[in-house]
C-alpha cells in the first residue's frame, strides 16, 4: 500500500467509511456531549476510549457546530472507581441525557447515543470521500 | 573421488565431471571479469550517483511546477480544516496545534532560508524583557508595553539575586547596559538563550521599533528540504487561520527573495497538518 492510499483511507475514515456515527445532530438542540473516563483500560473503560478514538472524530466531522469535550483521568489504581459516563449537553448547558459506558463495547455505546439523542442519518449523497475531486 | 568398482558409473561420471570442471571454470572466469569490473566501480558509481542527484533534482523542481491541486491529497484550506478538527477532537488544547510545511528546492550548498512571520492572530503571547539605563526611554516603555519586563540596572540586581524568574521568551538591550549584563547575568541568561547581543540583533539604540518588529513574530528556518511553522490552534476559526497561512506565504516568499544565492530556491509542495492529524496538500502558489 502507498503512502497516498494509506493516507486516503485515514481520511475516508473520517469522513466516509465509519457508517454508524454518521449522523446530524441538531445543534439548536444540543450544545455538545461530554466524555469522563480513565486514560486507562482497566476496570471496564475501553469501550469508552475506543469509542472516543473511532467514533468521535466522524461525528465531529459532520456536526461541526457541536462541542465535544473529552476528559481523561489519571488514575492508575485498580481499586479505585473512576466515573465512566457520556453526557448529552442542551443548548443551555445543562445535562439532558447520561449514559453510563462502563463495560460497554463501543458500537454498544454508539448505538444507545442513538437512540438517547435526536438525529437525521446523513443522506447518501452527502457522504464525502478524500480523493474524488470536490465541488 | 569417483568410485571404481563398477564401470558404467564411470562411464556416466566421467562426461559429467569434465561438465562440471568446464563450468568451474567458466564460473571462474565470470567471477574474474566482475572482480576486475568492481575494481573500476568507485568512479562509476560516483558518477551514477551524480546522475541519480541530478535526475531526482529536476524530479523535484518539475513536482514544485506542477499545480497542487494535481495531488491525490489537495483539498481547499477549509474542507482540509474540517478534517483536521475532525482528527483532533478531545485531545488536550496544547496538543492541538496546526503547522504548515513547505518543501524547498534548491541546489546543494545554497543556504537555507529563514526569516520571520508575523501573525495577524499570533499562537501565544511573547513575553519580552528590555534592559535599558535611559530614564525617559523607561518611562516611555512601562506606559506603552505594562505586561512586558522593562527595567535598568535594579532590574538586572533583582535577576541576579533570582527575585524575578527568567519567564520571558526575547529579551533586548540599548548599548549603554551591555557591559553590566554581559558581567551580571549572563551566566543566567546565556543557557537560556535570552542574553541580548550585538551579534543577534537584540541590542539598538531604536528599541522601539525593535519591539514592535519582534512582538508576536515567529522565527522559521529551512531545515532539511522543508520550512515548517505552527500556524495556530485548531480552536482558531477559518478565518483567522487563513490570515495566518496568508502572512505566512508573504513571509516565505520574502524569505526566498532575500536568500543570497546565484540560483534561489523554489517553494514546491504545501502540506497541512496537526499533531494528531493527517497531511493535506493546499494551494500555497
Amino acid at each position: 500500500m502507498s503512502k497516498i492510499t494509506q493516507q486516503l483511507n485515514f481520511l475516508n475514515k473520517i469522513s466516509a467509511t465509519t457508517k454508524l456515527p454518521q449522523i446530524l445532530i441538531d445543534s439548536k438542540k444540543y450544545s455538545g456531549l461530554r466524555l469522563t473516563f480513565q486514560m486507562k483500560n482497566h476496570n471496564g473503560h475501553m469501550g469508552a476510549r475506543v469509542f472516543w478514538h473511532d467514533y468521535l472524530p466522524t461525528l465531529q466531522f459532520y456536526n461541526p457546530e457541536i462541542k465535544f469535550d473529552v476528559i481523561r483521568i489519571k488514575n492508575e489504581d485498580k481499586q479505585k472507581s473512576v466515573p465512566c459516563k457520556l453526557e448529552i449537553l442542551s443548548q443551555e448547558g445543562t445535562v439532558t441525557e447520561t449514559i453510563d459506558m462502563r463495560n460497554k463495547m463501543h458500537d454498544d455505546i454508539m448505538k444507545d447515543l442513538l437512540e438517547k439523542i435526536e438525529h437525521n442519518p446523513l443522506p447518501e449523497n452527502e457522504v464525502i470521500r478524500a480523493g474524488s475531486p470536490i465541488e | 573421488m569417483l568410485p571404481t568398482t563398477t564401470i558404467p558409473k564411470i562411464c556416466i561420471a566421467s562426461p559429467m565431471r569434465r561438465y562440471l570442471s568446464h563450468t568451474a571454470r567458466y564460473l571462474y572466469a565470470e567471477e574474474y571479469k566482475t572482480t576486475s569490473m568492481s575494481s573500476n566501480a568507485p568512479s562509476l558509481t560516483k558518477d551514477q550517483a551524480k546522475k541519480r542527484e541530478l535526475k531526482r533534482l529536476a524530479q523535484r523542481r518539475a513536482e514544485a511546477k506542477r499545480p497542487a491541486t494535481t495531488s491525490p491529497l489537495y483539498m481547499p484550506v477549509a474542507m482540509a480544516l474540517r478534517y483536521l478538527r475532525a482528527a483532533e477532537v478531545g485531545r488536550p488544547q496544547s496538543q492541538q496545534t496546526i503547522n504548515l510545511t513547505t518543501l524547498v528546492v534548491g541546489e546543494r550548498g545554497t543556504a537555507p532560508i529563514s526569516g520571520n512571520v508575523t501573525f495577524p492572530k499570533p499562537l501565544r503571547y511573547v513575553k519580552v524583557a528590555v534592559f535599558t539605563n535611559d530614564e525617559i526611554k523607561l518611562k516611555e516603555l512601562r506606559e506603552k508595553y505594562p505586561n512586558h519586563l522593562i527595567g535598568g540596572a535594579d532590574l538586572v540586581a533583582k535577576i541576579k539575586n533570582n527575585e524575578i524568574p527568567v519567564d520571558f521568551d526575547k529579551a533586548f538591550a540599548t548599548p549603554d547596559i551591555v557591559a553590566t549584563l554581559q558581567s551580571q547575568v549572563a551566566r543566567i541568561l546565556g543557557p537560556r538563550g535570552v542574553l541580548p547581543s550585538v551579534k543577534k540583533g537584540t541590542v539598538n539604540d531604536d528599541i522601539t521599533s525593535l519591539l514592535q518588529e519582534s512582538l508576536g513574530s515567529m522565527p522559521f528556518r529551512q531545515r532539511g528540504n522543508a520550512i515548517s511553522v505552527g500556524i495556530g490552534k485548531c480552536y482558531f476559526t477559518d478565518r483567522e487561520l487563513l490570515q495566518n497561512i496568508i502572512s505566512t506565504r508573504a513571509a516565505f516568499k520574502a524569505a526566498v527573495e532575500n536568500q543570497k544565492a546565484k540560483k534561489p530556491s523554489i517553494l514546491s509542495k504545501t502540506t497541512l497538518s496537526s499533531t494528531h492529524g493527517p497531511g493535506i496538500v493546499i494551494d500555497f502558489a
